[in-house]
Order: structure tokens, then sequence, then C-alpha cells
């Protein structure tokens, strides 16, 4: 059996790149391979993550295979892609362009412009697969020079299957009866366009539902604070501060009580490489309203309600028929279930990823 | 939704085929009836309107601000310590000496360029608030609109 070595940038709690791979080393083991996972940075304590400087005396045959996950700009994990002579795997989860950060912070500037352009070498480096978390996202790969042959769609990993299995949380059920309450879930960072999903909700609140809340869940960023300030700013501009909370960082338990006591999960975000919170809100039964830029329309397919157009006129009518229409509801919670078992299901994924690397391992 | 189906949802029991294209279906025509009603309303006013975030333009040139004055002040190379950072701080010094040819035309036109941004900015926001000052006015006195939106608003 071959030895796998994994490399990623940071591994931690609550993160989707950190699910995926650990839902990649989880399949790998389970057909004996020997896997271990390598990054410059964990948060875990009990985690089974190395650093980053053993990856070469692990690999040690030419038959070794070593996957990296490209999220971010990472200089030492691009040179140990560089150094190592075995076979290499490039798993592209795509990376948020610079510009969204442009004056907000540098650091993200600057780790985003690398991580552009290691994507355009890693593209060219000849890599023995390429798998990209969703179309649009091969679609970047191929446009920088990966080997169409060698590339593939693979969804990534989640934690979905965790969170259902947790008890439901009937206070949030019977919440989901009472009040309007519009969702959100992921970072808040500036690429999520939430200055779009305000307006929207200012929208539907003044002209359908003066009672209805918006949940903002998310890990905030004290480096991005000009954004975070401005969207709180916005958010009072258009009298709807007391109607919109931003919940932080959020344990699995509470995020699954969020998503049961929301009556529509709504997102405006300009750039995605695939959005996991899309998938759970369907694995949840959620009804989704979508603005549909990047890889948006690939992962929702039919069974939201997802706009070209960033038009808060649109996405405040589709809240009030999604909120007003009970065959929608059922109609778009079902949709939403039926292509999370379909598509985005971890046995799924394990089949394509499986599927995508025959003949290496 | 059904709140019983939202609350236990089971990923094994797949619904019939021909269910799922009907969902597909509704969420079509939901889709089509969203759009016609976005259509009807166009005419009418829309008072939440903000197509300027005031708040991350003023950040992002609070932001510009920190880094205008290039050459103005010696860094403080908090990674060196003691003698290190005083020959650190000097050289750095000597540096920007000799290359303030460049740098003081940098400073100059990076506070012109941000002092036009800032002029502009609050001109923007300005006729802003007067747009909407005049729109207020004209929702309260449509007498003062052009007959056709005069009898719509009364």
């Amino acid at each position: 059996m071959a030895r796998v070595a994994l490399l990623v940038p940071c591994f931690t709690e609550a993160d989707a790149v950190s699910n995926d791979v650990r839902g990649m080393h989880d399949v790998l083991a389970k057909q004996g391979h020997h896997v271990a996972v390598f990054a410059s940075h964990s948060e875990l304590r009990d985690s089974p993550v190395q650093p980053l400087n053993a990856v070469r005396r692990f690999l040690r045959d030419g038959r070794d295979v070593l996957i990296y996950h490209h999220s971010t700009g990472w200089q030492d994990g691009g040179q140990a892609l560089a150094a190592v002579r075995c076979r290499r795997v490039l798993k592209y989860h795509n990376v948020t362009p610079a510009e969204f950060f442009e004056g907000i912070h540098q650091d993200y500037v600057v780790s985003c412009r690398l991580g552009r352009r290691q994507l355009a070498a890693f593209a060219r480096a000849g890599c023995d697969r390429y798998l990209a978390d969703s179309a649009y996202n091969l679609g970047e790969l191929l446009a920088e020079g990966a080997t169409r042959s060698a590339a593939a769609v693979v969804p990534p990993f989640h934690n979905i299957d965790r969170m259902l299995a947790l008890p439901p949380n009937v206070t949030a059920e019977r919440c989901r009866v009472g009040q309007t309450r519009l969702l959100v879930v992921g970072r808040v960072v500036p690429n999520k366009g939430h200055g779009t999903l305000l307006d929207a909700f200012a929208r539907y609140r003044q002209r359908y539902d003066s009672d209805s809340q918006l949940m903002i869940v998310g890990k905030e960023d004290e480096r991005l604070a000009p954004y975070t300030d401005a969207l709180r700013g916005r958010a009072a501009d258009l009298g709807i501060s007391s109607a919109v909370t931003f919940t932080g960082g959020v344990s699995d338990a509470v995020l699954k009580a969020y998503y049961q006591a929301a009556s529509a999960f709504v997102i405006t975000s300009e750039h995605e490489g695939f959005c996991v919170p899309l998938v759970e809100a369907m694995a949840l039964g959620v009804p989704v309203i979508a603005l549909g830029k990047t890889a948006v329309p690939d992962t929702v397919g039919g069974a939201g309600l997802v706009w070209e157009e960033a038009d808060a006129d649109l996405l405040a009518e589709s809240i009030r028929a999604v909120i007003s229409d009970e065959a929608a509801r059922t109609a778009l919670a079902r949709a939403g279930r039926q292509r999370y078992r379909e598509h985005f299901d971890n046995t799924v994924t394990a089949r394509k990823f499986l599927g995508a690397l025959a003949g290496l391992l | 939704m059904d709140d019983k189906e939202s609350a236990a949802p089971n990923p094994s029991s797949a619904p019939p085929s021909d269910e799922v294209s009907c969902d597909l279906r509704t969420i079509a025509a939901l889709k089509a009836c969203i759009r016609e009603a976005v259509a009807r309303r166009r005419g009418e006013p829309t008072r939440v309107a903000r197509p300027v975030d005031w708040h991350l333009l003023a950040a992002g040139l609070r932001q510009v601000e920190k880094y205008a004055d290039i050459g103005s002040g010696v860094p403080d190379l908090p990674r060196f310590r003691g003698p290190f950072r005083l020959l650190g701080r000097l050289f750095a010094r000597c540096v920007l000496y000799f290359a303030r040819f460049l740098t003081n035309r940098q400073r100059e036109y990076n506070n012109a360029v941000l002092n036009s941004l800032r002029n502009l900015a609050e001109a923007l926001r300005r006729l802003e608030d007067n747009s909407r000052e005049e729109l207020r006015r004209w929702q309260l006195e449509p007498k003062h609109l052009p007959s056709d939106s005069a009898k719509k608003a009364a």
C-alpha cells in the first residue's frame, strides 16, 4: 500500500479545508494506505498533524503520493511540492482574488496574490492529477494550463453527517414557526457580498415583514475590521441594526440549531470556489436563495432560487415567495435534500475521489 | 416547509423521480413568478437604495493614509534588539536620506491624490444627501413632480 502525504497550510476546527483534508485522510486510511497530514500550523491539540519539514522523510518511494490542498498562498508548501520526487496530486479549493481585500488588510492581499501566482505555477507543473472542488474551479485550473486528461471534479468532504447525527434542537424548530429568520453561514470576509444581503433584507423588512431577523453566522477576523465595521455601519444606515445578528464562530450543535430555526438560507457571495454552507442548508432542508456568481450555480444546481444579478428587489421578492408559499418551501427543501444525497454525500464524494486517483494508488 | 420533514432529514430515503422533477418544475415556475412580481414593482420608488458604501470608502482612505507619507519616518524595526536595532535604524535613516529625491516626490503625489479622493468622496456624499432630501421633498409635495408622476404619487 502507498504512503500518502496530505499537505495543507493550516489544520483547524470548523473549517472547510480542514474537513476536506480530514475526509481524504479517512477514506485513504480505510483503503489501507499509510496516510499522514502535514501542515505549517495546527490549532488542534490532539491532531495527527506533522510538521511540514517531515514530509520529505515520509515520502521515500517514487510510487508514494503527495496531495497538496491549494486554497491560499503558501510559500513553504509550494517549495515542498516542487522538491518531492513522487506522484503529485493538486486539490484545488480556489483562492479568493486579492482585489476583495485591497484597502482592507495587506496580509490577505499578499497571501491571495501569492496563491494565484502559485495556481499558475502548479497548473503547469505537470502534476499527476488535478482535482477541483467544482466545475468552476476546474475551469480555472484548465485556463492556467493544467492537463484536461489528468483533471477531475471532486467535491470537498465535509462534516454534515456529524451535524445530521446530532439530536434536533426542539426550541430552534419552534423558532422557525414563530418568526421569519434568514440565515447566512460563512466567514465574514469581503468576497461574501454581505452588503447586497443587507440591502435585500432591508427591503424585505420594509415591504413585507418588519419583524424578520437576519443571522450572520461565521468567524470574524480582527484584521478585517474595516469591512465588518462597514457592514455594521451599513446595517445602521438601513435602519436594521436591531434585526441583524453577527454570531461569530459557533459549534456544530449551535450551527445545526441555526439551520433548524432558519426560514431560508440566503447567500449573496461574489466569489466562491464551492461553498459548503450551501450543501449544509440543502442537507438540512432549508430553502436556498443565492446569487449565482462563480461556483454557486454548480453547487446549487436547480435545487434553489439562484439569480445572476445582485438585485435587492429580486432577492427580497424571493424571500417573500419562499416564506409565504408552503408548496414552494416544500419543493425547495426536497430538491435540496435530493441534490445533497445524489451529489455531495460523503460516500458519493469518496467514490469520486478514489475514482479520480485510480491508477495512482 | 413541513416541520416534521425538516426536523428529521433522512438522507437515505430518496423521493420518487416524478416528485423530484415536479419539485424542479415548481422551482422554475416560482422563479418566473418572482421575476414578474419584481417587474410589476419596478415603477415604485425605492427608499433603501444605497449605491455607495461610504463606510467602506472611508475605511479604504484611512488605510491609504497610513502609507501616504512614504519616507517621512524611520521604521521601528521591532524584530531587532539593542544595538542591532540602533544600527538598523541608523542604516534605514541613511537609506531614506539618499532616497529622498524619490520619496519626496512620491509623498507629494500620494498626498495630492489622497486629498483629491477625500474631496471627491465628500462632494459625492453631499450630492447623495441632497438627492435624497430632494426626493423626500417631492414625495411629500407631489406638486413639484412632472404631471404624470404627480398623479401617481398623489
